[in-house]
């Protein structure tokens, strides 16, 4: 983020902070009426999501891309792991997960099939 | 239910059409036109329905007795007229998109689909929604297959055969709902009867509310470019319109949607396929309509229906731009996608649109309709609800608006060719974004089509506040720890593993076991049939050779190491007769004990 957006950003939140202190105010029905609750709530919100999606697709849901059909799946190594923004990819569990039929095989069939597919789609 | 809502005057006015009649009609006609048109032609039967919803009064009704029953296909009320009006836009929108295909196919069977889902939501008794009902599942499998790889027609066999079961459900509470009730007639269920239960089970898988939801996000991704944005606007909506006709109320219904957001928003952050994260995205706003229907109160089903309509409107929308970044780069997850902001720009302003749309962001048009289920939740009493839909809410907005385009359009560029975007796509996402924009900024078109009246100030200073605290800040959250949301070439298991991990299983314990047993029953019985033959050509023969080669074997090779040993050759006959009159004279002791003294 570029220093302007970063401004922009940090006067957004503390000019909607300060608005809910000093705008009109309406007796507290509920917890959330108090002020800049919906603040705090969407940052801790926001990073509880993260982590416990994170944490549920590490350790439980998440498996190799031929985890159903291991027949089909040519093996090529080094899929896995992408580069870029997935600083975690390629985690142990990837393959060899509890109950998993999949040895530690790629994953190249999903894309062929997607790419000859997206060709002739529409 | 309330006055507006079902109980209409009813006319029977044979002068008017049934709406959804232009399409069934442009799905018969349009294989004999010529190709070129064809595209073109699509569009003339949504604007026919168009034509027809304007001049159909709330109260008209078409009734018909076939058998014993009296059937009502054609039933119109605020409720049915609101989600024609909005299919009818969502298959013109959608015909413009896919203005450039030529596959007859896709084209005859989305007039099909989109034909019975208004169909259904114009039945006026349950046995004809049951028809529409399946109708419009086996049209929008045509729209799996027509992509035409493995990965889809397996799909596609998946979303098939699940329909079918939710539908056979169905079925059975229908049946049992009109021999116990005497009517088909389709309206409120007020008692909790087995019948309305299987009837809410079937209208729940169609709702994606868990765990019968796998269906959606395991086929709509592998759905064709243009199928999956027809299929995001009608059967999850339909099932809307089902469950608000039938089921306003049921109590069950908020935990269901609750559930149904909560699940969509996790799995929506670790998957990878772009449509498979708007597949989960459909689910949880689906699932933000079934809390509406579920709590019961006027302002609930408002918010659900006009949830339903600025949804079919962002959702599709959503569809088309991620269809447009497939249809350039031929790629569609996340782990394979980067730098489009450098290759395909114009695709992401109308993303951000139906990304700004679905995530309740002021002047889009989630933010309106969303903001009525939730202050009809807090009217209500269900604070806990409300805080967990406010959660899945910034869950859309991570997964929307910030995940994806920062994955797809952010980074570095992966792959090289990009094709162009055809026209009519970029026309098509124009009209969706224009509608999700005008809506959000001036609603009151929308407000006027709900079925219940509605005193709603979307732009009040405190939920304009809400949303701007609570996305921002969400957004510093994502900033902190985006490094933590990248796509990763893995998929995410979920209730579809029910029916797909097994299918191994049963192929070992199916094929390949009863193969196996094959095998051997097959050797066996070769080897005594082959033996049989054998000794029945010529049985005195066998049996002095057998002799013989005792007598050869003592005579010619006495002690050879790799001779017979007579004595063992003779033994195993002896011992094999023996066996033979064993056999026989246990059948014939059986058979003694059987018929000559028979059991007391």
């Amino acid at each position: 983020m570029s220093r302007f957006w970063f401004t922009v950003l940090a006067v957004t939140l503390v000019t909607s902070v300060v608005m809910s202190f000093v705008g009109p105010s309406k007796e507290a029905k509920f917890l959330w009426d108090a002020k800049a609750f919906f603040a705090v709530y969407g940052f801790v919100g926001c990073v509880a999501i993260i982590f416990v999606s994170k944490w549920l697709g590490r350790y439980w849901l998440q498996r190799s891309e031929d985890y159903y059909d291991p027949h089909q799946a040519p093996a090529e190594a080094g899929d896995a792991g992408e580069p870029g923004m997935s600083g975690e990819a390629g985690a142990p569990s990837a393959s060899g997960g509890p109950g998993s039929w999949a040895g530690p095989q790629g994953s190249a069939h999903g894309e062929e099939a997607r790419k000859g597919g997206a060709q002739d789609h529409a | 239910m309330g006055k507006r809502l079902g109980k209409g005057a009813r006319r029977t006015m044979p002068e008017h059409l049934p709406p959804f009649l232009p399409f069934f009609l442009g799905a018969l006609v349009l294989p004999f036109l010529p190709r070129v048109v064809r595209g073109w032609a699509f569009l003339l039967p949504p604007l026919g329905v168009l034509w027809l919803l304007s001049g159909l009064e709330a109260g008209t009704s078409l009734s018909l007795s076939f058998l014993l029953w009296e059937m009502e296909p054609l039933r119109v009320d605020r409720l049915s007229l609101l989600f024609g009006w909005v299919f009818a836009m969502a298959a013109f929108v959608g015909g413009v998109y896919a203005l450039h295909l030529r596959d007859t196919g896709q084209q005859v069977s989305a007039l099909l689909y989109a034909g019975s889902a208004l169909g259904a939501v114009f039945a006026g008794d349950l046995l004809t929604l049951f028809v529409f009902w399946e109708v419009m599942a086996l049209t929008s499998a045509y729209l799996v297959w027509a992509r035409r790889t493995d990965v889809s027609r397996a799909s596609g066999m998946r979303y098939i055969y699940v329909h079918l079961m939710g539908g056979a459900i169905l079925l059975a509470g229908i049946v049992l709902h009109g021999v116990e009730s005497g009517s088909l007639a389709f309206g409120l269920f007020e008692t909790r009867t087995t019948a309305a239960w299987l009837i809410l089970v079937g209208f729940a898988l169609n709702a994606a509310v868990p765990p019968l939801h796998a269906w959606l996000a395991d086929a709509y991704p592998e759905a064709t470019v243009t199928g999956a944005v027809f299929m995001s606007a009608f059967t999850t909506k339909t099932a809307v319109y089902a469950l608000a006709r039938g089921f306003w109320g049921w109590e069950i219904l908020v935990v269901a949607g609750a559930a149904s957001a909560l699940v969509a928003m996790v799995y929506s952050l670790i998957t990878n396929d772009i449509r498979r994260v708007l597949a989960y995205l459909v689910m949880g706003q689906v699932g933000f309509m079934v809390v509406g229907v579920g709590l019961g109160s006027q302002m609930g089903v408002n918010g659900a229906v006009a949830h339903a309509f600025a949804g079919v409107l962002y959702k599709g929308l959503l569809f088309m731009a991620a269809g447009a970044v497939i249809h350039a780069t031929g790629r569609s997850r996340l782990s394979d996608l980067g730098g489009l902001g450098r290759s395909l720009p114009t695709v992401l302003p109308f993303y951000m649109v139906g990304a700004l749309g679905i995530a309740g962001f002021p002047f889009f048009a989630g933010f309106v309709s969303k903001g009525i289920i939730l202050d009809a939740a807090a009217y209500a009493g269900r604070e806990g609800v409300y805080l967990l839909l406010y959660l899945a809410s910034i869950g859309a907005f991570l997964a929307a608006a910030l995940r994806i385009p920062f994955l797809a359009w952010g980074g570095e560029p992966k792959g090289d060719e990009v094709e162009p975007v055809p026209w009519n796509m970029t026309a098509g996402m124009g009209i969706a974004a224009g509608l999700t924009l005008f809506l959000g900024v001036y609603p009151v078109p929308l407000y006027s089509l709900l079925p219940f009246g509605l005193d709603y100030e979307p732009y009040s200073y405190s939920h304009v506040l809400k949303a701007v605290q609570l996305l921002g800040f969400a957004f510093l959250a994502f900033w902190i720890f985006r490094a933590k949301l990248g796509g990763e070439s893995r998929i995410a298991l979920d209730t579809d593993w029910v029916y797909r991990r097994p299918a191994r299983a049963s192929y070992v314990l199916g094929p390949e076991v009863v193969a196996a047993a094959f095998g051997v029953v097959e050797r066996v019985v070769y080897g005594v049939m082959g033996r049989v033959v054998q000794v029945g050509r010529d049985p005195v023969g066998w049996l002095e050779r057998a002799k013989r080669v005792g007598k050869d074997v003592v005579t010619s090779s006495p002690g050879t190491p790799e001779g017979r040993d007579p004595e063992t050759a003779s033994t195993s006959l002896r011992v094999s007769m023996a066996a033979g009159v064993i056999l026989v004279l246990t059948a014939l002791l059986i058979f003694f004990l059987r018929i000559v003294v028979p059991p007391t």
